[in-house]
């Protein structure tokens, strides 16, 4: 039991990562710049972290909620059987209206392959997932950036989902 | 200061309008939520304070001069090249790359090579890639969904240029 907890208490590689990774960035600063402002730096990071605590914590029970209460199948089935322009659409709107990270979009995908989409659409809805997605605007970008970047990149980044479904389209070999 | 009050309003009425469904249609979502809300919170939480902490300090040290050089003002089309070359194989979730963009943005990187780096990394995202999409749709769809998604960094770069222009050249203020 004590050993259990011991275990779930050691980090993961990806942990060991960033810690790592903050170790030698802490240092390069302090060789370079002393340590008051490796100070300084922790103080910066501190407050950004409790600023975006509140959100990402609220997010985790969206992703939860999103997860337990989401008709994949029938979302699935509903793209699956719209191509061409209304399928574009629909896949787009799907897309930026995911609110989930990885563990739920691309389970979504692999029902919609399941339910024969084919693979342009799959490209439209991930792309759109991936540059317009709200979850990760809201959650992430428009706390670290602010709006002006974020309208900026979201405006650019409109046609894209389209572009990437009719470049998929045009593939010589699709894959099945 | 207010950049994180929006947020916050958004994700709490969102939630507030999904437990609220769950609490009408489907009762026993509350608990499959709160488990993977929990599970979700374990993987996270040692490392953000981590990642922040890597990302300020990584800003401190990045050179200024060679980052306005590369991907500012003057760099141009190529500065967005660059950028969603970088984009592309920036490891990590969205608490390593936010952080670095407000790194460079600080050190002198304007906004159209953002968009691009940015735009990059959500699409080729390399640890989603490999933890989620290659195992769950296999590598062929993995590869081609990545050859097409290639040129939309470069697309999105050069558009939002288009628009910084457009509006520093007219009147109203410039992002």
């Amino acid at each position: 039991m004590i050993r259990e907890r011991v275990a779930r208490l050691r980090p993961d590689r990806t942990t060991l990562f960033f810690i790592a990774l903050a170790a030698v960035s802490a240092g390069g600063v302090w060789l370079q710049d002393g340590g008051t402002q490796v100070v300084a730096s922790i103080r910066e990071a501190t407050t950004l972290l409790l600023e975006i605590a509140p959100v990402i914590g609220a997010a985790l029970f969206i992703g939860g909620y999103v997860q337990a209460l989401l008709p994949r199948d029938l979302v699935a089935r509903w793209l699956g059987e719209n191509s061409g322009p209304v399928g574009y659409l629909l896949a787009t709107i799907a897309g930026i209206l995911t609110p989930a990270g990885p563990f739920g979009a691309f389970p979504l995908v692999l029902a919609l392959r399941r339910a024969g989409a084919p693979f342009d659409v799959c490209v439209v809805y991930l792309s759109a997932w991936a540059t317009l997605g709200v979850n990760r605007i809201v959650i992430w970008e428009l706390p670290f950036l602010g709006h002006d970047f974020v309208m900026l990149r979201v405006l650019a980044s409109l046609p894209l989902p389209i572009v990437a479904g009719l470049f998929a389209r045009a593939m010589p070999l699709q894959p099945r | 200061m207010s950049n994180f009050l929006l947020p916050l309003a958004f994700v709490l009425v969102m939630l507030a309008g999904l437990v609220a469904y769950a609490q009408l249609r489907h009762r026993d979502a509350h608990g499959i939520a709160a488990l993977r809300a929990r599970d979700q919170f374990r993987a996270l939480a040692p490392r953000i304070p981590f990642a922040l902490v890597a990302a300020e300090c990584i800003g401190r040290l990045l050179p200024r001069d060679e980052v306005a050089a590369l991907l500012g003002a003057h760099a141009g089309v190529g500065g967005t090249l660059f950028a969603s070359v970088v984009g592309g194989f920036l490891p990590g979730g969205p608490m390593v790359a936010f952080p670095l963009a407000i790194a460079l943005f600080r050190a002198g990187a304007t906004q159209a090579p953002l968009v691009a780096l940015i735009t990059a990394w959500s699409l080729l995202a390399v640890n989603r890639t490999l933890l989620f999409e290659v195992p769950l749709l296999g590598t062929r769809f993995t590869l081609s969904r990545i050859a097409v998604s290639a040129p939309l960094p470069i697309l999105a770069g050069l558009i939002a240029g288009v628009i910084v222009t457009a509006f520093a050249s007219g009147s109203g203020p410039a992002g």
